[in-house]
């Protein structure tokens, strides 16, 4: 929400951020499984020993099997001695992006506790509550989640040209006449436009792996615009995406919020120019407006895509966004994503169905799933 | 002042989808010249003069939890500079240093609709950047500021809870979560 300024500083803290928990978590895990290594050598040893009958070293066993215990514990506590600097590392960079989410004062002190990251709470709570804490739990609750691609592997990805939500507006069609289904027609007419990209967006026909590129490098799924691996390894696009990508898993499921939409509309204005002309203002041009997942009957499974790790917030999501214009300014970093099904995780599930004014028309311009509306949305149900 | 249906209206028109529909955005941007240029039934100019007050007077709320009034007006400041240009609105009793625009402070415009060249950029980026004086090199400059450089961030200035409360008792405006008590 706050002003963009620095966004490489802004991106550099949380890209750094990110990086050392990553180390962490993962200096945690060598450190489980050299102790665990360790003392299972000693296991064998002491195994081979238990068979051994010497008059005076009856207690041998017991005690290499205590030096295996002993050395799992020292690797354990030398590592998160070793690991206290990268946490007060982290801690200091918490405290210079405080500012970007409203925290003027200045963060409490680093918590010195040897826990474990993967007991995310507690792990967490070593950090002052608020902005540090939950910036915190969200990081590493993302980290084995966390997936991304390298920029020469999305670069290899192939955008097929062709009018790829042809495809799903097809299968729609054959299924125009099933009884069940109200709207249909018009659902596709809108969908057909020239101007929407709802299927070539947001379509199930899109691999998993362009969702991912384009949440990640930025590839729009639909080719369209200008997308570039530059020699020193950065990457210029004119395609824009926010912290989310993904779309719908079926044709059937694309054309749910649609549907719920134009019910509404011909029910009470019979039509969706009317309908739309009457609850918005003469110079009105654009209009994205909020399907519930209720009112749309859209369930988990309808919707599948990525979304930036920790961006719960609105400030969240601009320092990932920041950290991503910095990866592909640099090209030899990169952001990650996690998986995400927005209807069946988000607070306030549904799609966002997206008009632009043309002339005395109202075209269709995209739909997609959302977690929860944008704040500047209208939602359906509060249309008359 | 309640935010008005046709404040609504314009708001909702692009300018406060930038997350979620960027090209929305900068074509709200990039079209408000014309719109106030042709805006016959005055109503975009109401709009305009609204945005000025809502700014003046912190009479937006912030749009979600987490957010605070002085981060929201922030935002609303760059939107201002993104649709109608470097001259802040009329009564902004923080109005950004003219100077910051594109070197120190960056905007959702700049961000979303000016890349390295422009092959990689809107198509209305030239014009938009002409009429604020800028270049292309000086939006990506700004991007690249170091992290060791101190760059224009605000914080909310001394005073702040006071000001805003002295807002809220004359009635321009709602008190928010977080803030001083009425009377």
């Amino acid at each position: 929400m706050a002003d963009n300024a620095g966004t490489a500083m802004r991106g550099e803290l949380r890209a750094t951020i990110e990086g050392l928990l990553r180390t962490c978590v993962e200096l945690e895990r060598r450190a489980d499984d050299a102790g665990h290594e360790a003392r299972k050598e000693v296991d064998d040893v002491a195994r081979v020993l238990v068979n051994v009958r010497v008059p005076g070293l009856n207690d041998l066993t017991d005690q290499i099997l205590a030096i295996g215990g002993q050395m799992e514990t020292n690797v354990v506590r030398a590592l998160s001695d070793g690991r206290r600097t990268y946490l007060a590392e982290v801690h200091e960079l918490l405290g210079l992006l405080a500012p970007y989410h409203g925290v003027n004062v200045a963060l409490g002190p680093l918590e010195p506790t040897t826990i474990a990251v993967r007991d995310v709470d507690a792990f967490a709570n070593q950090f002052p509550a608020g902005f540090a804490r939950t910036y915190i739990r969200d990081l590493i609750a993302s980290v084995d989640g966390g997936i991304t691609l390298t920029v020469d592997n999305a670069g290899r990805l192939r955008i097929e040209r062709v009018v790829a939500d042809q495809a799903a507006i097809d299968v729609l069609q054959r299924n125009e006449e099933e009884p069940s289904v109200d709207h249909r027609a018009a659902a596709i007419a809108l969908l057909k436009n020239e101007s929407c990209h709802a299927a070539e967006r947001h379509g199930p026909q899109i691999p998993k792996e362009h969702q991912l590129a384009r949440l990640i490098w930025l590839l729009d799924p639909r080719g369209e615009n200008a997308w570039r691996l530059n020699s020193d390894g950065s990457v210029s696009t004119r395609h824009w995406a926010g912290a989310r990508t993904g779309g719908f898993t079926s044709v059937e499921a694309l054309a749910k919020p649609l549907e719920a939409l134009l019910s509404v509309a011909h029910e009470s204005h019979g039509d969706l120019n009317e309908f739309l002309n009457s609850n918005l203002a003469e110079e009105q041009t654009r209009v994205g407006i909020h399907v519930s997942a209720d009112a749309a009957g859209l369930v988990a499974g309808d919707a599948s895509g990525y979304r930036g790790t920790a961006t719960s917030t609105e400030e969240m999501e601009r320092d990932w966004i920041a950290a991503r214009k910095l990866a592909m300014k640099n090209g030899n970093t990169h952001v990650y994503g996690t998986n995400f099904d927005p209807i069946s995780e988000g607070i306030d599930p549904g799609a966002t169905v997206v008009f632009k004014r043309v002339g005395p028309a109202w075209q269709l311009v995209t739909c997609f799933p959302v977690d929860q509306p944008h704040p500047a949305n209208i939602r359906l149900e509060d249309l008359e | 002042m309640p935010i008005s249906r046709n404040f609504k209206a314009f708001f909702s028109s692009g300018f406060g989808m930038a997350t979620y529909e960027p090209s929305f955005y900068v074509e709200a941007c990039e079209e408000a010249p014309e719109m106030l240029a042709n805006d016959t039934t005055g109503n975009y100019r109401a709009f305009r003069d609204e945005f000025a007050a809502h700014i003046r007077d912190s009479s937006f709320a912030p749009p979600s939890e987490g957010d605070t009034q002085w981060m929201t007006n922030e935002w609303l400041r760059n939107i201002w500079y993104d649709a109608f240009g470097p001259e802040p609105p009329p009564g902004d009793p923080f109005a950004v240093p003219q100077e910051h625009w594109g070197h120190r402070r960056l905007t959702d415009y700049m961000v979303y609709a000016v890349n390295e060249t422009p092959e990689f950029s809107s198509p209305g980026a030239p014009a938009w950047l002409e009429a604020r004086g800028l270049t292309f090199a000086d939006v990506n400059a700004a991007v690249e500021l170091s992290a060791t450089q101190s760059v224009g961030f605000r914080s909310a200035p001394e005073g702040w809870l006071e000001h805003l409360k002295q807002l809220t008792d004359r009635g321009l405006r709602e008190p928010q979560p977080g803030e001083l008590p009425a009377g």
